[in-house]
């Protein structure tokens, strides 16, 4: 029998930990793909390719991009639960009040800005768009499609080094910084404005959609995310991998069996129209179950559009080090403390320090 | 006879001791043994570092922020909840019939669940709808951002630090001023001594060993803060309200640092016994 347990998406580390540690832990878990490096190292994880009769056999027809934070030495230690990338969510009621046309979200920064200023003229404290400015993991995975998109990356394809800190890193991280301190078209604060119908865009995730069509005091749309003037599309790739836990071989054995029935094309099909995320396999991506969910959601069409652009964050145990010293760096900026290039620098020097492990 | 007495006398404080020794004496002393590792919470081996964490903690300047926050906090929380709550508990008690009432609204706070009093403080805080910043606009005053304003969060967290804390000082001060020996007040009002003069010769001296226990539990209760700031503010913005608890947290839990976060743990430790142990002798000397 299985027996589900959850947990808020902080709480679940700690939990993982505490477990790792004392030697309590569960058949099997489903955790963030930003933690894998370190549950990776953890040596408690069952080699599930081996288990499942070979890595081929045990993904099938999973998105080989979606591989990479399950294998760990040639091993396949997890696979993939969910898939998932941000988008642009807007508010059709504000688009309309502010003399925007509804079904005309927009494609480029420069239409951003503009419908963000119209918005925000409307008074009340009503902001053009959202933007994350709480230092963590939020804030980075908010702002590396704005870098991607103009043309800077993160790291390097090693790993070892930042390349943020460019003329386009500049621009990327320009934009939204003038959008808050020069058009006052959106605050730096607390997040959750969109929410309550006070702001007129943000950048979110598919699993917004479910909460949205059933709560949301407007008419939302959505829409891939807008790119500069000479940029290029892309997202960040969100997610979950699903792991299970070395123990008895009757434990073992029962959650292999269970993660080898909820990876199948048919369970992944049910899953991903109850949370409204994306399909890990092209097999579900085409089903008919998909389809016709897509059919019945279209505020869905731009999330599964944009997934071929979505990007996967560094695999590395570094990450969760990186991103903190990454995004503290850049929050100075936001609420027009310090210059964007001071900014990009301090964030340079402190993610060195935190992929030197210090 | 002896040995059996002693045995039961052991019997008796078994469960109490091993309560003890399995979730304070052993956690602490395994932190401490982290403290010195490398451990991120996760990987099968601990790495021995030696005091390297706690050399780096004095070069990091984050930890030193989070330090002067903590500091500011506990010493704003801690006066202003004693002074105030000494204020209100010698207001109530020239309200004898209706002081129970009082007290009751006064202490509730102290019995609130913190994460219900953040969810009303967050909405009270809302720089749009929220009850405060209506207020001032109401009045013509500036209505800032709370929670968002590096200049304003640490402002907000010590006021609700101290909404939480006040029923405290006030049930203390309260129960302290009815037990105050009734003669010397008398005799002061022989000698002709206005209200303000019996307040700062008489009442205040009298209290001061109520006074001493209301700041010391009241800066061990402050300076280990986490609850309502990670609710409400989650430290931010640009740190302003990131108390060392709050630091250790995500050193430990968000960056798999737990061998750094171990180290934070015993520092904090350290400066509250420090404290503990100053405020002990201060005590003793008074009282002498």
């Amino acid at each position: 029998m299985v027996k589900p347990v959850t947990f808020p998406w902080g709480a679940l580390l700690p939990k993982l930990q505490a477990a790792i540690a004392s030697g309590t832990t569960p058949a099997l878990a489903a955790t963030d793909i930003a933690w894998m490096a370190n549950m990776n190292q953890s040596g408690k994880l069952v080699n599930l390719g081996s288990a499942l009769g070979g890595i081929k056999k045990a993904t099938g027809d999973i998105y080989p991009q979606l591989l990479t934070y399950g294998l760990y030495k040639g091993k396949l230690q997890s696979l993939p639960a969910s898939t998932n990338n941000l988008s642009l969510f807007y508010n059709k009621d504000l688009f309309r009040k502010a003399g925007l046309n509804p079904n005309k979200p927009p494609k480029t920064w420069a239409e951003m800005r503009t419908a963000a200023i119209a918005i925000s003229k409307l008074g009340d404290g009503i902001q053009g768009m959202e933007i994350y400015v709480q230092p963590g993991e939020g804030l980075t995975w908010q702002f590396q499609p704005y870098l991607w998109q103009s043309g800077a990356g993160f790291l390097n394809k090693a790993n070892t080094a930042p390349t943020f800190n460019s003329a386009a890193g500049k621009t990327a991280l320009q934009f939204l910084v003038d959008l808050i301190n020069v058009d006052h078209a959106a605050t730096a604060g607390q997040w959750g404005a969109f929410d309550k119908g006070q702001a007129g865009m943000r950048i979110d995730g598919s699993w917004m959609v479910g909460g949205y069509r059933n709560n949301a005091p407007f008419e939302f749309g959505t829409a891939m995310l807008p790119i500069p003037d000479g940029g290029v599309h892309a997202t960040n790739m969100g997610g979950e991998q699903i792991m299970a836990f070395k123990g008895s071989a009757a434990s073992q054995a029962a959650a292999v069996k269970f993660i080898s029935w909820f990876t199948s094309a048919r369970i992944q099909a049910r899953w991903d129209v109850k949370t409204n995320f994306m399909p890990i396999r092209a097999s579900v991506a085409n089903s008919n179950v998909i389809l016709k969910h897509i059919a019945e959601e279209p505020a869905l069409k731009a999330f599964i559009d944009q997934q071929k652009y979505a990007k996967a964050r560094p695999a590395i145990t570094a990450y969760p080090a990186v991103s903190d010293a990454f995004s503290k760096a850049l929050e100075p900026a936001f609420y027009g403390k310090i210059s964007v290039a001071e900014a990009l620098a301090n964030a340079d020097a402190a993610v060195r320090k935190a992929l030197s492990g210090n | 006879m002896q040995s059996r007495q002693t045995r039961t006398a052991y019997l008796l404080i078994a469960p109490a001791l091993i309560l003890f020794i399995g979730f304070t004496a052993y956690p602490f002393v395994w932190s401490a043994q982290i403290s010195f590792t490398n451990w991120d919470g996760l990987n099968a081996v601990k790495e021995f570092v030696g005091f390297e964490n706690y050399i780096n903690l004095f070069k990091d300047a984050e930890f030193r922020q989070s330090l002067s926050v903590t500091v500011i906090y506990t010493i704003s929380v801690t006066l202003l909840s004693t002074i105030l709550g000494f204020a209100i508990a010698l207001m109530l008690q020239r309200r004898k019939r209706t002081s129970a009432i009082y007290r009751t609204i006064f202490f509730s706070p102290v019995v609130t669940a913190t994460v219900a009093a953040a969810v009303v403080w967050q909405l009270l805080f809302d720089p749009y709808v929220g009850v405060i910043d209506l207020g001032l606009r109401a009045l013509h005053l500036p209505a800032p951002n709370w929670l968002s304003d590096t200049h304003w969060a640490l402002s907000a967290v010590i006021i609700v630090g101290i909404w939480k804390r006040l029923g405290f000082a006030v049930i203390v001060y309260a129960a302290g001023l009815s037990s105050l020996p009734i003669s010397c007040y008398e005799a002061a009002d022989l000698d002709g001594v206005n209200a303000w003069q019996r307040i700062r010769y008489l009442t205040v001296p009298l209290l001061r060993p109520i006074t001493t226990l209301v700041l010391i539990t009241g800066f061990i209760d402050a300076i280990q803060v986490f609850d309502h700031i990670f609710l409400l503010t989650s430290g931010g913005p640009i740190g302003s309200t990131n108390v060392m608890s709050l630091y250790l947290y995500n050193q430990g839990f968000k960056l798999f640092r737990l061998g750094y976060a171990s180290a934070i743990g015993w520092t904090l430790f350290t400066i509250v016994l420090a404290l503990t142990v100053l405020q002990w002798q201060i005590r003793r000397r008074s009282e002498r």
